[in-house]
């Protein structure tokens, strides 16, 4: 386990670096920073002198050994636009992150999870065909159409929710929402079709025929066997929804990371989307890393070697 | 579903609806504050290395310069009392008495020497110096009096100060740097919280040398998507938000608590011409038959709803240097026939560069004009950059064709011209050797009639060389509570400082 786990980190390392080292290479071949960040009737020179300012006037191998030997020590320089540490600028989205991330999983679970059961246990029949256009809905709605049509419903007519901005717990339930709606809509038929699966197995019948309550059959047989695919998918959407989240963000004026990624690239502020980067290769290997440890305990026929 | 799924799923509503009205009941009654929409967050508060119309709609709020603007864009003092030429290379301006910065620290001679010299000198790489690059040194008289020296005749070096804040002298000795984060100015507003992409509080500088401004609190709420902007304008939580889309002006003006309000703005927007790269485009026969094929007329009325003024030459159409008696091109396709035919041009392609969603209907506009140039027989292909890579290719030359693009007439002074057209200018693809030798014999007269008359000569000229197809200067639209009494600038600056409510 240990030797596993070891193994397991070194190469959650060699991802986040390697991951680190395209992205540097991708962004450096979009072009020149300077022209965006200077204002735009500078002159020629003004904009020769920051570029040797900031460094983007050395050769790019050496930007990129300055880069790489600064990032070992935990420093990805100053973000151009804010001029502020730019790991600092990654660390302060992260609450507003992690709040939507969890919030939005936590719709999808607690909504997804007993829509999928109940598909499952009622196969075929009117609750089954409901939850099923309800998950294809869930997935096919777009999240920019969906969110603005909350907000022209809730804060424009209805007057019951603020637009966006993060702070109260009423501003968290429309993104987490319109975030949560697609992976709710997984959720659901994922555990439909697991629970389906597990309860044709012959130790279901069994347990049925020694006269087993059906909610005892279900909680304790049917859930536990139907779990591995269902954290999977848990484990999948959260990797997607850090960093992810740009639209919801974006609508909902959410601080998040996301946001904070596509404006740095949008303005070619290299360090902050470097930064930004690093933390979401961490963060999504971690989860990942999460998510195999937990099929162990969720099924010990996993071993991990 | 079963009746026990219904009764959760009516009660998850239930509870989220109730969750919703907690704020809403905190928000009744009269606003406490001026909350103003923005779609992005200001850069930092250092106000000599940023130069961005962002920050300065934020930071003007703070920061005071020694000349403003007024609501009809006429130079007047704000920190200075007055200034006078003393000869073609000095400037005498007289500063105001009893001011101070939110420190403490006393506003005067020294204030003034310290920031325009730390701003002109180049190593400093200051984003403001081009505003004031031609000035030299500052003396100082007395502890309210400066002489500005300049290296060549300025007559617009009391424009270019419109755009100069003052900062401390100590913050300019430790480096502006400083003031990223704690602003320290001699304006109506101290800065009391900044949250990073979500909001910037602004309260009253009770310490302030003016006329206390009547509004206490402003907020500015950064919301980047426009649609959830006008959404949060209509919903009341927010009193003011600049850029309203066309589309949306209905339900702003229909809503009964807010309004649309509307100013000619002084960013001009044209179709620059790649004329440095071989192509049909160097025969000035070809630019102006464009200029007579484009019915620029009919695209402000279409696609842009009425939203923008149609430039008469290379001018904004509040810049006080614009020939009344000027004629735009006139919307002639038989005309721009002939003219084609007469340079002989057999239908070679050319490419009209555009940005997306950087200007008002920036691609739609592009668009538009590509179809009235195919009508004349021209072909053109549209082709959409990314902001980034256009101001590349255009920064390198490397465009080809022609570009949709816009520039801000800081000065409303003839001199833009320079900025525009001048050969090895930044941005500008295009070169004139006589045009150049008029711009270099207008750009210094200081004498107001004989300058006038300069750059009138001027415009027609380089209208008539047609470097660019002429469209149109921007309306700026601004969404407001109709309760708050506020008026737009030109120069897209708030100045709360004026607003109340009524």
């Amino acid at each position: 386990m240990t030797r596993y786990l070891a193994g397991r980190l070194a190469l959650t390392f060699l991802t986040v670096f390697m991951a680190l080292s395209f992205m540097f290479g991708v962004l450096h071949m979009a072009g020149d920073p300077v022209l965006l960040l200077v204002p735009v009737d500078s002159s020629a020179e003004h904009i020769e002198r920051m570029r040797v300012q900031w460094g983007f006037a050395d050769p790019l191998w050496v930007q990129y050994g300055r880069f790489v030997w600064r990032a070992c020590q935990g420093d990805f320089g100053t973000s151009l636009k804010y001029n502020l540490p730019a790991l600092s600028l990654v660390l302060e989205r992260l609450p507003a992150t992690a709040l939507l991330t969890f919030a939005s999983i936590l719709f999808a679970v607690v909504l997804g999870l007993p829509l999928g059961i109940l598909a499952a246990v009622r196969e075929g029949r009117l609750a089954d065909r409901l939850s099923n256009v309800g998950s294809v809905l869930g997935q096919s709605i777009p999240s920019f159409w969906l969110g603005l049509l909350l907000i022209l419903m809730f804060s424009v007519t209805l007057g019951l929710l603020p637009t966006g901005g993060m702070g109260t717990l009423a501003q968290l339930v429309m993104p987490a929402v319109t975030l949560g709606l697609y992976s709710l809509g997984r959720v659901a038929k994922l555990t439909r079709s697991s629970v389906l699966e597990v309860l044709r197995a012959d130790y279901v019948r069994t347990a049925r025929a020694k006269g087993v309550r059906e909610t005892t059959v279900l909680v304790r047989h049917v859930l536990k066997n139907a779990a591995i695919p269902i954290v999977t998918i848990i484990g999948l959407q959260m990797s997607g929804l850090i960093g992810g989240a740009i639209v919801v963000e974006t609508i909902f004026a959410w601080p998040g990371l996301g946001r904070l990624i596509v404006q740095s690239i949008q303005f070619r502020d290299f360090p902050a989307a470097l930064a930004a980067v690093f933390f979401t290769a961490v963060t999504v290997s971690l989860v990942n890393l999460l998510v195999d440890l937990l099929y162990g305990f969720l099924n010990p026929r996993v071993v991990h070697e | 579903m079963t009746t026990k799924g219904w009764l959760w799923s009516i009660a998850l509503c239930v509870g989220i609806a109730l969750v919703g009205l907690l704020p809403s009941v905190a928000q009744a009654g009269a606003p406490a504050k001026v909350v103003i929409g923005l779609n992005s967050d200001v850069r930092n508060f250092d106000p000599i290395n940023t130069l961005d119309t962002t920050t300065d709609r934020v930071i003007t709020h703070i920061y005071e310069y020694l000349f403003v603007r007024d609501l009809d864009m006429k130079v007047t003092p704000l920190l200075a009392e007055s200034a006078r030429p003393l000869d073609d290379l000095t400037w005498e301006v007289k500063l105001r008495k009893n001011v101070k910065f939110s420190d403490g620290e006393p506003f005067n001679a020294d204030t003034v020497k310290a920031n325009l010299e730390y701003i002109v000198k180049k190593e400093n790489n200051s984003a403001r110096r081009v505003r004031i690059d031609l000035v030299k040194s500052v003396a100082v008289v007395d502890e309210h009096t400066v002489r500005i020296s300049t290296e060549k005749p300025f007559p617009t070096l009391l424009e270019g100060l419109t755009e100069i804040y003052m900062a401390p002298t100590k913050a300019v000795a430790a480096g502006p740097k400083v003031l990223t984060d704690k602003p320290i100015g001699t304006g109506p507003y101290k800065l009391q919280e900044w949250r990073r992409e979500q909001s910037i509080t602004l309260v009253r500088n009770d310490g302030y040398w003016g006329s206390p401004p009547q509004i206490a609190t402003v907020e500015f709420r950064i919301i980047p998507e426009v649609t959830a902007r006008v959404s949060a304008l209509l919903a009341g939580e927010i009193h003011l938000t600049p850029d309203v889309p066309p589309q949306s002006m209905d339900q702003v003006a229909k809503s009964g608590s807010t309004e649309i309000r509307t100013v000619a703005g002084r960013r001009v927007i044209f179709v620059a011409f790649n004329t440095l790269q071989p192509g049909p485009l160097q025969d000035v026969r070809v630019r102006q038959a464009i200029n007579h094929a484009a019915d620029v007329d009919k695209i402000i009325r279409t696609v842009l709803e009425g939203n923008a003024k149609q430039m008469v030459g290379p001018l904004s159409v509040i810049s006080r240097h614009l020939d009344p008696k000027l004629k735009p091109y006139s919307a002639d396709p038989a005309k721009a026939k002939a003219l084609l035919q007469a340079a002989g041009y057999k239908g070679a392609p050319i490419t009209l560069h555009t940005p997306n969603g950087r200007y008002l209907k920036d691609k739609e506009a592009a668009q538009a004009i590509a179809d009235q140039l195919t009508q004349a027989g021209l072909n053109v292909k549209v082709q959409v950059d990314e902001w980034g890579t256009l101001l590349d290719l255009v920064k390198t030359g490397k465009v080809d064709g022609m570009y949709f693009f816009g520039r801000s007439d800081t000065t409303l002074d003839g001199s833009m011209i320079r900025d525009w057209f001048r050969t090895g200018s930044t941005w500008v693809t295009y070169s004139d050797g006589k045009i150049d030798a008029a711009i270099d014999k207008a750009l210094p007269i200081v004498n107001p009639d004989k300058r006038r008359q300069a750059f009138y000569e001027l415009q027609a000229q380089v209208q008539e060389q047609a470097p660019w197809l002429f469209l149109w200067t921007q309306v700026d639209i601004y969404g407001v509570s109709k309760n708050l009494q506020w008026q737009p600038r030109g120069d897209e600056q708030f100045n709360i400082k004026a607003a109340h409510w009524k």
